[in-house]
This record gives structure tokens, C-alpha cells and sequence, in this order.
């Protein structure tokens, strides 16, 4: 019961915060971070969607979110208007795991620990890793949380043993981005699942920053569509800079999350690359 | 597990354990912020975004965020006013994602809102006329000398009991109750609307079933949802409804759009049906006999809850009562109505019917339905395509259930205000008149008759926001009587902008648009209930900056004021030394003796009268206003259950009576209730008890407002009043009936919106004209090339008094044999003063009761205070074509009958775009002809009164003012 627990309460720390979360992350150990600090990370920043991660085109809905949702469905469950939010996986995930230790038959063990184990690896350590290294670059009051989710993600990966296949979302997934070939090389660069690395405001920020130049409030492709207009050398120096310390962190994980990284470590090698080699 | 980690799993079950062993939750439930665009509500105060068009250098701008609601249609969806810390104006409106309804989203009109805000044709100060009404001269006056003057007026005439003289006529009033209160304490029955060109149609067949007037669609949650309406792109709540459809329809809902045009909301449906326009009630009930055959309805729920006893003892006095043998009747009842006789009378395939037939038997409780003007303004008896339309609800149960359709009552809440006037003594027989003993509401569009017929006058005319002349049908007989100082002593405009009816009046009084202006506000829009607050950002915004504002008009621009303490002041005035017992409604409870002020009266409210709001207020350390002010809206209910199957509790329950059918009453008083939305009042029981609910299976049960409790099948209401014909749901030939049309006439569809246009309140926001600015006549190819026409050529299309002259744009999107024009343009003036963006300036002339109207020119660029009017590239503002149609009115509902039979044609030499013609005398015998179909309360009541006293009524007099005048006209 208490990694299912564990997971739950990972999962509530991510909903808007009020008085009611007190005693959850008192147990967590955490302290409950201001509503503006939710607030720019959950809403303005790095939204807990998995279908942002792990979709074609990066952003929310669409395919990821549909096939996340056939999984609630293929284990019985409801799926919500929002199947793929961090809170929403993490709470099937523990029903899943209190269901697996619970099981009335041997078979029905068997087949809610295959659940539990298919949940994981398609749908949580095929993002989440990744979004939490985004979460920890950030810092902030978070980054605490990101630390104890990252160190659950591993202890599960290690207790569940690795999966027979590799995710569904990282098969034909359209290339990584390459500003030599590509007309358009700032839609691959900003889906997470393309291009390996997590380009968030804040970095653009801090391009725009390290070059000099203003950013233009908006979304994230045209603040970088401006940003390249005025110095196309430095924004693709940046952005290789960026995937570099990516690959980086990406290959301090625990080797046990391997299969779900090794996606993220080769897209974000091949983004270094290609915006290197410019 | 390591050791650090299990440590914490440990923990946090082990709090897990002892929360829940407590008996409370340990983990809170989803609270996630939905992605959308908002400020977060943390950062209201001080919000601070880089100027786009200082680029690229980096110019911050402080703004203060500040709720309001929506002015422009009757949803009422929330915005976000940006207020500039440092300038004090209104940067921009956004959606407000605290609104429960709108939910953060909006419709072009509402960041619109700042075009009318910024309109520099508005009208800044009170304006008196000199001159002759509608010669077009103006000056300026103070408030004062406009309120000393009406009000020593109103003062005479409830003096000396002229009391039928005073009349309020408002258009959609975007709030609810406050001005209704205002009549009421004035003891008048002064209260005048829109209505009977809007919704009275629909409203009966919904009262008759229900005892509530307007139907409340839980679409979010339907499985297939069935609109006989534009509910994706126009009409009431069309943002909040519309919202929830596209949930629904992702979520897998069927939608089903019965439109004689390919509406966009057509356009998005999974079914969509072009019905020939009247047919709409016999596609309905072709529906509900395939129900009935399959013996697919819920057949529990239709015994526990349709009247079918009454019925049987009506209708089959010899039977044996049961419901078996009802059920052996219905069978028998809409069996004529078969798919096949539904598509002779539509001209929709027999298969297209029996396909969508079958989709709505399987949605179960799941079927959301919704009407709402539409075929049931448009046509003789189209209050029965509401109530067919009910009717499937009823048969499947899909009544008050999840993803059903609920009685609107049951999912809105009006507070209870600081006082409450008591029911007006009085009768007024300009707006409810004998003939029409059944009519939802006031008979408006007949007032210019009455006036002529000499039934009465008006002393003091009130229009709010509201526009006969350019609305209603037959605006030249409203352009006559509003010139006669004999029929209309007085007109007050109280309109933020020009307009058509305006120009006529002897006050325009300028009142504050969406964020100038307080309101308080409740809509059926989805299964919950809450309260939107509208307010004046800039005073809401300078209170948080400390300042202390008692005068709306210290905040607004020029001296534009707000009705509610408009309607203060006047009273005031009217009875300043409170011997007329009106001061009393206006005087403060803090500070007896002294005037109410909006704070007190909306705080008191919020205090008093809306459940859970104080306690959510203080989580946050406000006070209920604070906290409105700060938010805009709340959420009293976020789900309401089926209120008929709720028992009704054992006090209320006091030397009960039972009917023979069931229907019980008791001495027990009624508990207070904060919540005074308006429901029907059934009658007592001989000996006085109240109805308090229904006895079902043994239990009894809150049932529905009806004289039975129970969903009323069989109208025994219409019986007694004279229309046997019609006790039960059916279809009635509307007046466009091929049967009862010439063989070169046609239909003509004039109902219909343009979807970033609203009536006549939107004409001021530069960007919805430029988006949409004209009205052409959509035709079928089939008919263009009969007529020899081709889009862009102008053509006349001919009603029963005039003609107007119009371009045809030739489309497949309309049936073959109908046309179709929107009524949403040709907003004219006549003189130069006057809204110049979407206005033609127009010659108006009449010979007698001959009128005319010529376009001089269309609009053009000018140049004003915003530079964008000299940017106007358009100069089509469309045409006018309500004038040239007479009233039509529903001889039991009182709807006016929208559609138009025709005669199109090409245009003759020189006729011009925009050119209109009628003859009054002609309307006037239309108006004669029609009013012939009535069945009057003198002749026909069961009961001495005027009209049933449980069906719903505006501002309701007081029971003795329902009896018959002892010596009828």
C-alpha cells in the first residue's frame, strides 16, 4: 500500500494548492509552495500533460492523450476529460498497484501487475523522467518534489523490471529537428518527443538573455522565431548548448530508466548535433 | 525501496491511515487549473506584461484585473477588465476563468465590449429634444433638471390613479429582478418586454408541461443532443452551451440540428435536417410515435410522472383508468404521425427521419433538447414545437437527469434582495388585454394598435436598451404613435447609444455599458447554479486603490450613469417625503432614513441570501462583496438532482389535503427561501391549503409546479381556457403552410442571427461591423434561375403591407421554395447625429399612412477621437426588413409569428438598395385579422379571472387585480 501511497500523493502535489494539501505534504516531507508558484510552473510553464510529451506535435490532446485514454479504458476505468494530467496517472497508478496487491485470484494478480507494469512504462517513465529533470532545472519550490518523484520513478522501474518493448509514443515518431534540411525546424525543436530536450520559456528566456536581445512576449515559437531573426548564429549555438546539457543530464539517470530514456538520450544527442554542426 | 523512500511511502500512509480513520479526507480532490490563458487570480492585483508595440524595448505595463459580466446577448459570460494602474481606463476584456458558466471563454462580442466602451459616437450626457420629436435637435441637460422633470410626472399620474400611464419596456435585461422590483413599488403594472418577439412561443410549451417557462439543457453530459436552434453560434447562452455541445460531441454525443438553413451550427451536426419551416412539431412527434411503437420510452418514469390519470377521467371517463389503457391510447394518439406523413409535411426524407428517430430512442435518459425562438417564433402555433419537442424528454425520462433536460428554475438562483415590494393592485390592458388570456408575456408589438384603438395612453415611456421602432415588426405604426404626444406623453430613452427609437424620444439618458454598470445575474447554462455579478471596473478597481466612490457617475465617462441607482434616485424624487410608501424600498437598514446605496444593497445580498458565499468569502478573509467584487461570480450549486423526486419533509407537511389525482397540500407556511426565482403558483385548495407536492407510489414527492404536480401531458389548463382542440401536445399548420400559401408566394426565415452580432446593442463595436455587416436574401439555385437572378443582383421581396429592396446571395445552404434574410442589420438614422459605423443615413417620408425609407448613403470613413473611423471600408450596412412585416400574434401564445409569406422578384426600375415601402393601413388590417383568432378571457374564462393565476406572469399583480373588469370593452 504505501508505494501506491507514495504515488498518489506525488500526483495530488501537483494540483492547485490550499490548506487541504497541508497534511499530504507534511508526510512527503515538503512544504506546500504558494498558489503563484503553481501557478508558473503547472500553468505558465511546464504543464503536467503527458500528451505534451509524448504527442507528434508537443502539444496538448490529440493522439498521446487519445491512447492514454484507451488505456484507462482497457483496464475498466473512466478516463476523465483529462487522462493524461501528472495527478490523473499517478491516482490510476496507485489504484492499479493497490488492485494488483489486493487481486481475489492469483490470474487477476497476474494480469493487474502486467496493468501496473504496462502503465508504467507506456505511459509515466516514458515522459516523466525527463519532464522532472525540466521541473528540477527550474528550481524553485518544486524542485524538492521533482527530486522525491524522480526517486520513486527509479525505485519503481527497478521493483517492475524492464518491459518487454519500448513505449508506444516513441515508435514512428517523426524526426528530430534539423535546421539544415528542415523549413521548419522550430516546431520539431519545441515537441519534447522529437527533438529529446524540454525547451521551456525560461530558457528562451535565458537565450535571449545570453545574446542580448529582447524576448517578445507570446508563445514559445515566436519568441524564438524573433529571436533567430536577429541572430540566427547564436540562437542555433544556444539551442545546441541546450540539447548538450540535456544529453548530459539525461545520462546521469539510474541506468534502470534506460529503456524509457534511451528515446530522449538519442533525440537530444541527434538535436546537439544537428544544430552543432551549423 | 530505499530506505529514504520507503521511509516517506511509510509516512504518508500511515497520515493516510489516521486522516481517514477520523472520518475525513486525507487526499483533496482535483482542483487543476484547466490550461488556458489567465492571469492567475493571485496576481489580479498587479499584473505586468511587456507592451507588444514598444518592441523591442522592454515597456511594462501594470494593470489591475477586474471581473464584470457580458452586456451584450442574455449569457451573461464573464470578463476580465484590464484595468491601467497608472491611466485608469480599460486596457482590454478577456474572458474570466472564475465565471462557472463562460468558464474564461467568450464570443467576439465580449472583448468587443472595449469598442463600445471607446465608441466616439456614444452619447456622454443627458440629452432633452427641442424641437418637434424626431427633428433631430438636442441639448444637454443636467441629471437633475431630467430627473425632477419625469419624476414630478410619475408623481402626478400615481396621484391622481393614472398608474396605467406608466410603462417600462425593456429589451433582453441582463439582470434579474431589480427594475420588475421598481414597477412593483411604484405599484404599477408598468412592466412592458421584448418577449412576444423573442421567446413566448417556446416559453408555453414548456410552462404547460413543467410550470416553468424556459428549458435548461444539460448538454455536457448528454449522449445525443437535439437542437431545434443555433445553439453552436447564436442565440441565448449560445458560449456556454456551445461549450459544452463541442465537450459533448468529443466525448462521442450524437448532435442533431433541425435548421431549414446550414447554419454553422448545421454544419457541426451529426444530423442535420432542413425541414420546410413549420413542420418542426410533426418531425417531433413522428419521433415520439416511433418511441411510443417501440415501446421504447421509459415507461416507469411516464407512469410515476405524466398526468395520464387526469387525462383517462377527462378523455375516457368510461375506462378503467389504468395505465395500461393510457398506454393502449397513446399508442393510438400519434399514430398518424408517421415518418412518412412527417416527411410529406417537412420534405425530409422518410429514411432521414426513421434514421434520427432511432438515435434519439437510444439515448435514454441522455437526451438534451433545447428550443428557443427559432420555428417556435416563427410560427402560428409554434409554441407546440417546444413542447413536442418536450415531449421526447418526457417519454424517455431524460428529465432533470444527468445529460438530460431540466426545468430552468431548478438550475438558477436570484437572491433574495434587502426589500421586497408586494404584487401591483393594478391591471394593464396595454400590455395584457383581454384577447390574449394565455400569452407568456406582454402583448408589446400590439401597443401601437391599442394606442390608436384608443385603449388607453402613456403618460411616461420607459425604453431600456431597447429599440421597437428597428425590433418589432411594423416599426412605421411605432414611428406614428411615438410622435403623438397624445398617445405617448413622455419617452425616456435609457440606452448607452443611438438608436432607431431613440431618435423619437423627449429624454435619452445615457446608461453605463458592461463594466459601468451593476447587475446581478443567473442563468440555466449547464446542471449547476450560480450568480454572475456585473460591476463598474473602475470603480471596483479605484475602491482597491482606497479610494471611497458612492456615485457610479464619478467613475464612468462624461456623466453616464447606472440603472440602479438611476432607478434609486428617481424613486427618491418621486416620493421624497415617503407618503407614497415607495421611499421605503429605497431607504438603507444601516442608515435608516437615508438612501440605499449599491454597495448596501448588493453587500446585504451577498450576505443573506446566497448559500455557501460568506463562508467561501472568508477562506480568502473577504467579505461576501469583497469577494464578488474580486471574482465576478459564484457557484451556489454545482449539480442539482432530479427536484421532483425529492420527498418533501415531514414539517412541511401540515393537515394535508389530497386531490383525487394526488396532488397534496398542507397549512404549513412555505419556508423561507432565499432563492426567489420565479416558478408558477398553482392554486390552493378549496379550503386554502397550499400545494406542496404529489403523492407517487405512496410517497410524497416535490413534483413539478404544475396544478397537478406532475409533467402535464394533458393540458387541463388549455381546456378551460378555451382550447380543448389542443390539450395535448401536436402540430398546428403554421401560417406558412403550403396549404395556406399563393402560388407564387414563399416562405421568408427572418429569425436568424449573425453570430458576432447581437440585435440592436452591437452596432457600436467597430470590430464585429467589420466582421459582419450586412444582411442578404439567401436563395436556392433553384429558385435564382426561376427568377432570373444571380448573387449581388437586387431583388424585392413583397410581404403582406410593403416591400424592401435587398441582394440575393444564391446559396445550397437554404431549401429550395424558402428564403432567408437575417434580421441582425440595416440599423439606420436620419439625421447626421447618431452611430455612423454600422448606420445608413436614411430619407424617412410617409404620405398618410404610406411610408418610405431611402438610403442616402451607407456608412463612411470619418474622422473622430479614434482613428480606425477613418479606416471604415465598408458602406453596406444591410436592410431594414423588419418594418415591412405586420404583427402576426399567436392567438394563445402571443409570439409574434416571424415568418413572412412572400413574393420575391427582381428589383424594378429604380428601386435602390436598402429602399423600403409599407402602408400602415395595411398592417393595421393584418393586425385585425389576426387578433380575430383570439378566444377572449371575457367569453372564455372558467373562473372570472383574466387569466390562469398559476401560469407564470412578469411582475404578477396581486391576486384581486386577476378578477374580469365588471364591465368589459
Amino acid at each position: 500500500m504505501s508505494s501506491a501511497d507514495l504515488a498518489r500523493s506525488l500526483g495530488v502535489f501537483c494540483e492547485r494548492p490550499d490548506r487541504s494539501l497541508e497534511p499530504v505534504a507534511a508526510a512527503l516531507g515538503l512544504e506546500v509552495p504558494d498558489r503563484e508558484e503553481h501557478t508558473a510552473l503547472f500553468v505558465l510553464s511546464l504543464p503536467p500533460y503527458a500528451s505534451i510529451y509524448l504527442g507528434p506535435e508537443g502539444r496538448l490532446g490529440g493522439q498521446a492523450r487519445e491512447i492514454v485514454g484507451g488505456f484507462w479504458r482497457a483496464v475498466g476505468a473512466e478516463p476523465g476529460s483529462e487522462p493524461d494530467h501528472l495527478a490523473a496517472l499517478l491516482g490510476l497508478y496507485a489504484s492499479l498497484r493497490e488492485r494488483s496487491e489486493d487481486a481475489a485470484s492469483e490470474a487477476e494478480g497476474v494480469l493487474a501487475v502486467e496493468a501496473v507494469r504496462a502503465l508504467f512504462w507506456e505511459h509515466l517513465a516514458s515522459w516523466l523522467p525527463a519532464y522532472l529533470l525540466a521541473v528540477r532545472a527550474r528550481g524553485g519550490a518544486y524542485a524538492a518534489w521533482a527530486d522525491l518523484a524522480v526517486a520513486f520513478v527509479t525505485d519503481e522501474a527497478r521493483r517492475l523490471g524492464p518491459p518487454a518493448q519500448g513505449s508506444i509514443h516513441h515508435r514512428s515518431v517523426p524526426s528530430a529537428p534539423d535546421p539544415s534540411s528542415d523549413e521548419d525546424f522550430l516546431d520539431p525543436l519545441l515537441t519534447p518527443v522529437r527533438s529529446g530536450i524540454i525547451v521551456t520559456r525560461y530558457d528562451i528566456a535565458a537565450l535571449a538573455a545570453d545574446l542580448g536581445l529582447g524576448m517578445r512576449m507570446g508563445e514559445r515559437r515566436y519568441a524564438l522565431e524573433e529571436l533567430f531573426a536577429h541572430d540566427a548564429e547564436g540562437v542555433l549555438q544556444g539551442v545546441a548548448e541546450l540539447a548538450a546539457r540535456w544529453v548530459r543530464r539525461l545520462e546521469a539517470f539510474d541506468r534502470v530508466l534506460a529503456p524509457a530514456l534511451d528515446h530522449w538520450r538519442r533525440r537530444a544527442a541527434a538535436t546537439q548535433a544537428a544544430f552543432t554542426l551549423l | 525501496m530505499s530506505e529514504d523512500l520507503s521511509g516517506t511511502a511509510r509516512r504518508v500512509a500511515a497520515a493516510r491511515a489516521e486522516t481517514e480513520a477520523r472520518g475525513e479526507t486525507f487526499y483533496p480532490g482535483a482542483s487543476r487549473i484547466h490550461l488556458a490563458a489567465f492571469p492567475p487570480k493571485e496576481r489580479w492585483d498587479h499584473w505586468v506584461e511587456l507592451d507588444s508595440r514598444a518592441w523591442p524595448e522592454r515597456v511594462e505595463r501594470h494593470t489591475m484585473l477586474v471581473p464584470t459580466t457580458c452586456f451584450n446577448c442574455e449569457s451573461a459570460c464573464g470578463l476580465l477588465a484590464y484595468v491601467d494602474r497608472d491611466t485608469l481606463e480599460v486596457r482590454r476584456f478577456e474572458g474570466n476563468p472564475e465565471h462557472p458558466g463562460s468558464r474564461g471563454r467568450n464570443c467576439a462580442k465580449g472583448p468587443a465590449t472595449l469598442n463600445q466602451v471607446t465608441d466616439p459616437d456614444r452619447i456622454l450626457h443627458p440629452l432633452k429634444r427641442v424641437g418637434a420629436r424626431g427633428e433631430g435637435r438636442w441639448v444637454e441637460v443636467d441629471w437633475d433638471e431630467a430627473l425632477d422633470d419625469i419624476a414630478a410626472r410619475i408623481r402626478r399620474a400615481l396621484l391622481e390613479g393614472r398608474h396605467n400611464e406608466i410603462m417600462y419596456h425593456v429589451g433582453r435585461p441582463g439582470e434579474d429582478g431589480f427594475t420588475e422590483r421598481v414597477m412593483a413599488s411604484w405599484g404599477v403594472d408598468g412592466h412592458n418586454s421584448h418577449t412576444n418577439v423573442c421567446s413566448s412561443g417556446a416559453r408555453v410549451g414548456y410552462e404547460l408541461w413543467t410550470g416553468i417557462d424556459r428549458p435548461s439543457p444539460d448538454h455536457a453530459r448528454a449522449e445525443v443532443i437535439y437542437l431545434i436552434s443555433a445553439h453552436l453560434e447564436t442565440g441565448h447562452y449560445f458560449n456556454p452551451h456551445a461549450q459544452r455541445i463541442t465537450e459533448a460531441k468529443a466525448r462521442g454525443a450524437k448532435l442533431i440540428v433541425l435548421d431549414t438553413r446550414l447554419s454553422n451550427t448545421a454544419t457541426h451536426a451529426d444530423y442535420w435536417l432542413s425541414p420546410y419551416p413549420g413542420s418542426e412539431a410533426a418531425i417531433n412527434l413522428a419521433i415520439a410515435n416511433h418511441i411510443i411503437q417501440t415501446r421504447r420510452y421509459d415507461r416507469e418514469f411516464v407512469r410515476r410522472w405524466w398526468n395520464w390519470d387526469r387525462y383517462l377521467a377527462d378523455r375516457d371517463p368510461d375506462g378503467p383508468g389504468t395505465f395500461e389503457r393510457f398506454e393502449e391510447l397513446l399508442a393510438e394518439l400519434y399514430s398518424e404521425f408517421t415518418f412518412e406523413y412527417a416527411a410529406a409535411e417537412s420534405g425530409i426524407d422518410a429514411a432521414a427521419i426513421a434514421e434520427v428517430a432511432e438515435v434519439v430512442a437510444g439515448a435514454g435518459t441522455k437526451l438534451s433538447t433545447h428550443n428557443w425562438r427559432s420555428a417556435a417564433a416563427g410560427n402560428l402555433g409554434g409554441w407546440q414545437v417546444s413542447r413536442t419537442l418536450f415531449l421526447l424528454n418526457a417519454l424517455l425520462g431524460a428529465v432533470a437527469t444527468p445529460g438530460g433536460t431540466y426545468p430552468n428554475a431548478w438550475t438558477k438562483f436570484v437572491p433574495k434582495p434587502i426589500h421586497s415590494p408586494g404584487h401591483p393592485r393594478t391591471w394593464n390592458e396595454l400590455t395584457w388585454p383581454l384577447e390574449y388570456p394565455l400569452a407568456m408575456h406582454e402583448m408589446s408589438i400590439l401597443l401601437p394598435h391599442f394606442l390608436k384603438e384608443g385603449r388607453g395612453k402613456i403618460d411616461v415611456y420607459f425604453t431600456r436598451v431597447y429599440n421597437p421602432v428597428w425590433t418589432n415588426p411594423d416599426g412605421f405604426s411605432w414611428i406614428e404613435v411615438l410622435t403623438d404626444p397624445d398617445k405617448i406623453g413622455l419617452h425616456v430613452a435609457l440606452t448607452p447609444t443611438w438608436n432607431e427609437s431613440a431618435y423619437f424620444a423627449d429624454y435619452i439618458l445615457p446608461m453605463g455599458l458592461a463594466s459601468e454598470r451593476h447587475d446581478i445575474h443567473s442563468y440555466e447554462q449547464y446542471a449547476g447554479r450560480w450568480i454572475g455579478f456585473r460591476q463598474p471596473v473602475l470603480r471596483a478597481a479605484r475602491q482597491r486603490l482606497g479610494e471611497e466612490i458612492t456615485d457610479t457617475r464619478q467613475v464612468n465617462p462624461g456623466t453616464v450613469w447606472e440603472e440602479n441607482e438611476f432607478w434609486i434616485e428617481l424613486s427618491w424624487r418621486i416620493d421624497p417625503d415617503g407618503e407614497l410608501g415607495i421611499r421605503r424600498y429605497y431607504e438603507s437598514k444601516q442608515r435608516p432614513g437615508e438612501k440605499l446605496g449599491v454597495d448596501e444593497y448588493y453587500g446585504w445580498m451577498f450576505e443573506h441570501s446566497v448559500p455557501g458565499l460568506p463562508e467561501k468569502a472568508a477562506e480568502e478573509g473577504l467579505e461576501p462583496l469583497e469577494y464578488m467584487r474580486r471574482y465576478g461570480a459564484f457557484e451556489v450549486e454545482h449539480e442539482v438532482g432530479p427536484v421532483y423526486e425529492e420527498p418533501v419533509p415531514a414539517e412541511e407537511l401540515e393537515d394535508i389535503g389530497e386531490d383525487p389525482f394526488g396532488r397534496v397540500y398542507t397549512r404549513a407556511p412555505k419556508p423561507p427561501d432565499p432563492n426567489v426565482v420565479p416558478v408558477s403558483g398553482p392554486d390552493p385548495d378549496d379550503e386554502g391549503r397550499r400545494p406542496v407536492g404529489v403523492r407517487v407510489d405512496g410517497e410524497i414527492l416535490r413534483g413539478f409546479p404544475t396544478p397537478s404536480g406532475k409533467l402535464e401531458f394533458y393540458s387541463r389548463t388549455l381546456v378551460d381556457w378555451g382550447w380543448p382542440e389542443h390539450a395535448l401536445p401536436g402540430y398546428i399548420h403554421s401560417h406558412i403552410h403550403p396549404s395556406k400559401l399563393e402560388g407564387d408566394q414563399m416562405p421568408l426565415i427572418s429569425t436568424f442571427r449573425l453570430p458576432v452580432q447581437i440585435h440592436t446593442r452591437s452596432a457600436n463595436a467597430k470590430w464585429l461591423d467589420e466582421i459582419a455587416h450586412t444582411n442578404p436574401l439567401w436563395i436556392h439555385p433553384d429558385d435564382a434561375r426561376r427568377l432570373g437572378v444571380e448573387t449581388g443582383d437586387l431583388v424585392r421581396v413583397e410581404t403582406e403591407i410593403g416591400y424592401y429592396v435587398v441582394k440575393a446571395w444564391v446559396t445550397e445552404g437554404i431549401r429550395p421554395g424558402v428564403v432567408a434574410c437575417s434580421h441582425h442589420m440595416g440599423r439606420w438614422k436620419v439625421h447626421d447625429r447618431g452611430q455612423r459605423q454600422l448606420m445608413a443615413t436614411v430619407a424617412l417620408d410617409h404620405e398618410g399612412s404610406r411610408w418610405s425609407l431611402r438610403r442616402k448613403h451607407g456608412a463612411v470613413p470619418y474622422e473622430s477621437t479614434d482613428p480606425d473611423t477613418t479606416r471604415i471600408w465598408w458602406t453596406d450596412v444591410g436592410v431594414h426588413q423588419n418594418l415591412t412585416f405586420p404583427v402576426q400574434p399567436d392567438p394563445i401564445s402571443g409570439q409574434h409569428c416571424w415568418h413572412q409569406a412572400v413574393r420575391v422578384r427582381k428589383a424594378e426600375p429604380g428601386d435602390a438598395y436598402g429602399d423600403i415601402a409599407v402602408d400602415t393601413a395595411k398592417a393595421t388590417e393584418v393586425y385585425r385579422r389576426w387578433l380575430e383568432m383570439t378566444r377572449r378571457a371575457d367569453r372564455i374564462s372558467p373562473d372570472g379571472t383574466r387569466r390562469p393565476y398559476w401560469f407564470l406572469r412578469p411582475l404578477k399583480p396581486a391576486r384581486e387585480a386577476f378578477a374580469l373588469p365588471s364591465e368589459p370593452r
